[in-house]
């Protein structure tokens, strides 16, 4: 049937489509006009035809492409939630980005383009400083909480049987499933309860203990899908304990440990909330900067900064991706 | 005679899952283990061969007994240290590792020259004619190579002791067969003790030196591939290995290792007395009779049985004929087709007579 | 008999583990004090920080920090040469020497307050102590442990302790062991149950937050899943971007587009000229519900489609061959097969939506909407650290329980 109509009017068909497309957006900005408008005879009027052609258009729609395409109804669904997903979660990170370049002190009219912003906030000592804080505690944090949580995991998965293996167990997966709220007051009521004075140390501390669940929980995964007869092999021929670990253990279990600590990196420098709450006023770190600028009232630095954070996030990512994929 | 491998009373003795309950893996075992001898484990699936071979290796601890190697106890000796190597039955090789990586990495360990490992990997490599495939890694061979890598990896080594735990297994049937030959070959070229493991009795009988027969972590009966076949000591290796008849009866009389049973019926059998057989006249024996032992004729002979046959199965190289004796026992019987004839001998419904030597029958021990 | 057997496998399975990581250490300290004693004797030419002048016009503590370091270097030198050769003394001399080397660090830190210097000699001193001591092999979990124990448990077993006390009137703690701040939060506030609400409201929107990634999610998981290999892997990579950028500035940029200067409100007020007052979109609890969808969404994509990958298609074949709908296949194979899935995203998605803090806060406005707000205004703001604490611990009570009973009803499989 649906062939049928695609030998018969193909070019009718593609313009019904982009008929309804157009009616459909026309529909949403008429209805967009009759809420602003609302209880204005204009107003109602407006919004009844915008809903007549909403409802037509996607009628029209529907039809035209299963016409063209031969897609069902549920598969359109399929195809149109996850192009429309894809598309509201790019557009408000595309909109920042660009509006990183405009000219304008403030307000959204476009003014121009101009690179102002980011020579403002190179020209700031103080994201300068908050980046190398973020920086020095993502790099310690990472070091630390992947030895540590990769001996865990060694330990749990190698030696399985143990007293308090089941409590381990349990604390290690909390840190993940307890929001990170609260564990962000917990640690600065014991940081100010054992008077400990709020600086780089106490963040890096409180993100070494998140980052360790996290670390131990990929090694882990790795290290169970990791063939026990290998190291026996490797004792069997010749090597000891160490040897084994050392050349076959730890390079099958490298793609893991690099997964483990990559995520362990991102996690320290995107955490805001326990940050937030552990940092002391000469140790802010760049996410906690940027808090307080959005709370400051926005200026367009903090755009600026944003698309700076956004192109760290993908190049740290296609990093993750490349050495996983090796 | 000096023993290669010797497994003296040794126990192993698993948790059950669930904690609760244990597994005799294996059920103290001895066997002796000859010097340059290819000495073969088979059983069904967990019967405890691959566990025997793990406690030689050293990768289980015996809950008791001893295990020495050329007269060593090896009890405080780690894997790492004994003088014995492994083929596994999944291969095992290192992933991340060239197949040079994988055959070098015994000499490494212990510490030879450069020079010295990259002759001796690539004499390994010759003899399992991998040459030329020395920078591949392992996912990119065949499993008929990987098999051979595995085999050049552990004997590059010259361990005193191989052992190889069903490594033909993953094996399709032609290239099994042909490593078969090779792996025996290979064996008494370089005349290494040799432990194979396999639940396949037909590999055991045609590479061996020597079988053990396991069930249920127990050595049933050690012996040549001829013993174990002709000589069967007891009910599960004669059932295990080959296809046999079991006809139960009681024994009459003995006389000089030849026991006279009867099936009632009026019918009589001779049948011979293993070497570890104690019983006496009057006990329920059961007598074993290969179907290929049995001669079927059409017309009656001094001391046949009198059969009547049931159904006949042409098989290609045999044809396989079921009887039934008057006491109504089924017995199978083998015969040959050697003319083209010969399928069309016997027909179902027709009376026969069936006679075998007194060596081909075995009365058995419960 | 076999506790014997166990032991004795022990002793000879960490042999060479401790040989090889007790030689490290050592010779990591050896290094530690060889650097330091350098920095003494080139007077701090080669320092990384430069070295106070006055402390080398006192000659005695020169002297003695020199006498210290050549001392320190030639145990450590002995220990490691008595450990390579398997020597039963090399461990009790590394012992003394790491108890030694606390002591140090205490009075090292006493006088110097350099806490990082301190901390590096007790990492080291623990970690030699560790190493030397016959431990068991699990003691590898021990410096995790300990970590997660001090900086973790502790912290939230202070945070109780603190939810049984009372606020003083200058904002410190009183501990008087009492149930108020329980009483507080369950009970009125001028005759409205104001706590509870606030922690409904939170586990409502976590609720509904958690349905609605799941039903948009689940389809689009399932999208990628079946794109062709090549694509399939752009996809992903466009989920993957959002899931690594900073939750903050994915905040952000909505406050970018809902605010009175927003780019809505300048298309409307600007371009269309439609009005002159702008549309009230930040600052709604309708803002607050579309910043959560957005945040966590990718939280539940990708476990989603992990577990949807990992699935056998010719199940779902087998499905379709049996007769079954497309909806009934989705239902009664692909659902159940996906539950893992299921399961981690939910949780992904379900703890942070009622622990969240900062899109109440951005998108919400400065108003307490959510548990979060509750929490950082109970402790930033007021101060009152009992009642606080006492909320903590009860969300962190609630999240457990819901994780539990969710991983009971979904089938254990993380
Ligand atoms: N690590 C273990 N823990 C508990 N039980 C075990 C363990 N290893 C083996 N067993 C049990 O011991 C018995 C013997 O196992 P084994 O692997 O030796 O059998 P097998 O003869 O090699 O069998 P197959 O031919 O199938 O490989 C089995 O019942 C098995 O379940
Ligand atoms: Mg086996």
């Amino acid at each position: 049937m649906s062939t049928l109509a695609l030998t018969r009017r193909p070019s009718w068909t593609w313009a019904a489509l982009a008929f309804s497309i157009f009616l459909v957006l026309g529909g949403l900005m008429g209805l967009l006009y009759a809420g602003l408008k609302w209880g204005t005879p204009q107003g109602m009027t407006t919004g009844a035809l915008a809903l007549v052609a909403v409802v037509a258009g996607t009628w029209q729609g529907v039809r035209a492409l299963r016409a063209l395409t031969g897609l069902s109804l549920g598969e359109q669904a399929l195809h149109l939630n996850a192009y429309g997903l894809l598309l509201f979660l790019y557009v408000p990170i595309v909109i920042l980005v660009i509006y990183s370049f405009n000219a304008a002190e403030r307000g959204a009219v476009w003014q121009g383009f101009t690179l102002r912003w980011y020579q403002e906030l190179f020209r700031d000592r103080a994201i300068g400083k908050s980046l190398e804080v973020t920086l020095w505690v993502g790099f310690w944090s990472t070091v630390i909480s992947t030895i540590f949580g990769t001996l865990a995991a060694l330990a749990l998965e190698r030696f399985a049987r143990f007293r308090g293996r089941l409590t381990f167990d349990a604390v290690l997966y909390l840190p993940i499933i307890i929001p990170d709220i609260v564990m962000a007051i917990s640690t600065l009521l014991f940081f100010v309860i054992l008077g400990m004075p709020l600086s780089r140390y106490t963040i890096l501390i409180a993100h070494v203990a998140f980052n360790i669940s996290y670390v131990a929980v990929v090694v882990r995964a790795r290290l169970a899908d990791m063939d026990r007869t290998l190291e026996e092999a490797a004792m069997d021929l010749g090597a000891d304990e160490w040897r084994t670990f050392r050349y076959i253990t730890l390079p099958l279990l490298m793609p893991g440990i690099i997964a483990g600590a990559l995520l362990a990196f991102t996690l320290s420098l995107d955490d805001f909330v326990i940050t937030f709450f552990v940092s002391g006023p000469g140790s802010t770190t760049l996410p906690v900067r940027v808090y307080s600028m959005i709370r400051l009232g926005v200026t367009p630095e903090v755009n600026a900064i944003s698309a700076l954070m956004l192109l760290g996030s993908i190049l740290l990512l296609l990093v993750s991706l490349a050495l996983q994929r090796r | 005679m000096s023993y290669a491998v010797e497994l003296i009373n040794i126990t192993k003795i698993f948790p059950t899952p669930d904690g609760q309950g244990e597994v005799r893996a294996v059920d103290n075992v001895t066997l002796r283990i000859r010097d340059g001898e290819f000495f073969s484990l088979l059983g069904p699936s967990g019967c405890g061969k691959t566990t025997t071979l793990r406690l030689i290796a050293g990768f289980e601890r015996p809950n008791a007994g001893e295990i020495r190697i050329h007269g060593r106890p090896m009890a405080q000796i780690p894997p790492y240290r004994r003088p014995v190597n492994t083929v596994f039955q999944n291969y095992a090789l290192f992933p991340h590792m060239t197949v040079f990586e994988n055959v070098a990495f015994g000499l490494r360990m212990k510490g030879l020259s450069q020079k010295e490992i990259r002759q001796r990997v690539e004499e390994a490599l010759a003899m399992v004619r991998l040459t030329g495939m020395e920078d591949r890694k392992p996912r990119q061979l065949s499993g008929g190579q990987q098999q051979r890598v595995a085999l050049a990896r552990a004997l590059v080594n010259r361990p005193e002791v191989l052992l190889l735990d069903e490594p033909l297994g993953a094996l399709d049937l032609k290239l099994r067969k042909a490593m078969q030959l090779e792996l025996k070959s290979l064996q008494q070229q370089v005349g290494i003790t040799f432990i194979y493991v396999t639940h396949d009795q037909e590999e055991a009988i045609t590479m061996s030196d020597r079988i053990a027969v396991m069930n249920q972590g127990k050595v049933l009966q050690v012996g040549t591939p001829r013993d174990i076949y002709e000589h069967p000591e007891n009910r599960f290796v004669a059932d295990f290995i080959g296809e046999t008849n079991f006809i139960t009866g009681r024994l009459v009389e003995i006389n000089a290792r030849v026991g006279r049973v009867s099936l009632g019926a009026n019918l009589t059998l001779q049948g011979s007395l293993g070497e570890s057989w104690h019983g006496r006249p009057g006990d329920e024996v059961t007598l074993a009779v290969r179907p290929e032992k049995i001669s079927l004729l059409a017309e009656t002979r001094e001391g046949a049985l009198p059969a009547r046959v049931e159904h006949v199965i042409y098989v290609g190289n045999d044809t396989r004929y079921e009887v039934v004796l008057p006491t109504g026992a089924k017995l199978f019987v083998r015969e040959q087709n050697v003319r083209h004839t010969d399928a069309e001998r016997f027909r179902e419904g027709q009376n026969v007579w069936l006679t075998w030597e007194v060596e081909s029958a075995r009365i058995l021990t419960e | 008999m076999t506790t014997t057997t166990i032991t004795a496998s022990r002793e000879w399975r960490t042999g060479n583990i401790t040989l090889q990581a007790s030689a490290l250490l050592f010779g990591l300290s050896a290094l530690l004090w060889a650097v330091l004693l350098a920095r003494w004797l080139t007077f701090g030419l080669f320092a990384w920080t430069p070295w106070p002048v006055e402390v080398f016009l006192d000659a005695w503590p020169a002297g003695a920090a020199i006498a210290l370091y050549v001392a320190l270097l030639g145990v450590d030198a002995l220990v490691i040469l008595g450990v390579r050769r398997r020597r039963r003394w090399a461990r009790h001399v590394g012992l003394a020497r790491s108890v030694a080397l606390v002591l140090l660090a205490v009075v090292y830190y006493a006088l110097s307050r350099d806490l990082v210097m301190a901390l590096v000699w007790l990492g080291l001193a623990g970690a030699q102590a560790l190493v030397l001591w016959p431990s068991p092999p699990w003691a590898l979990s021990w410096p995790a442990a300990l970590w997660l124990g001090i900086f973790f448990m502790f912290p939230l077993f202070l945070m109780f302790v603190v939810s049984l006390g009372e606020r003083s009137s200058t904002g410190t703690v009183v501990y008087t062991f009492t149930l108020q701040n329980y009483a507080r939060f369950f009970g009125r506030i001028g005759g409205r149950f104001l706590y509870l609400l606030i922690f409904w409201r939170s586990l409502w929107l976590g609720i509904v937050n958690t349905a609605l990634c799941l039903l948009f999610g689940y389809p689009l998981a399932l999208w990628i899943a079946r794109q062709p290999e090549r694509r399939r892997n752009t996809y992903l990579l466009l989920v993957m971007i959002p899931f690594w950028t900073n939750f903050l500035v994915r905040t952000y940029a909505w406050m970018v587009i809902l605010r009175d200067t927003g780019v809505i409100n300048t298309f409307i007020m600007d371009v269309l000229a439609w009005t002159d007052r702008p549309l009230r979109l930040l600052y709604t609890p309708g803002a607050v519900f579309l910043g959560l969808f957005y945040g966590y969404l990718p939280f539940m994509v990708l476990p989603l489609y992990a577990s949807i990958e990992r699935m056998d298609w010719s199940l779902v074949e087998a499905a379709q061959d049996l007769g079954a709908s497309t909806w009934r296949v989705f239902w009664e194979v692909v659902r159940p097969l996906t539950m893992p899935g299921i399961v981690a995203g939910s949780i992904l998605v379900f703890i942070p939506s009622v622990g969240a803090y900062v899109t109440p806060d951005l998108l919400g406005g400065a108003k307490v909407t959510m548990v979060g707000n509750l929490l950082q205004q109970q402790f930033l703001v007021v101060r009152d650290w009992p009642f606080g604490s006492a909320v903590g611990f009860i969300l962190m009570i609630l999240m457990l329980v819901a994780t539990m009973v969710y991983f009971r009803t979904g089938g254990r499989t993380l």
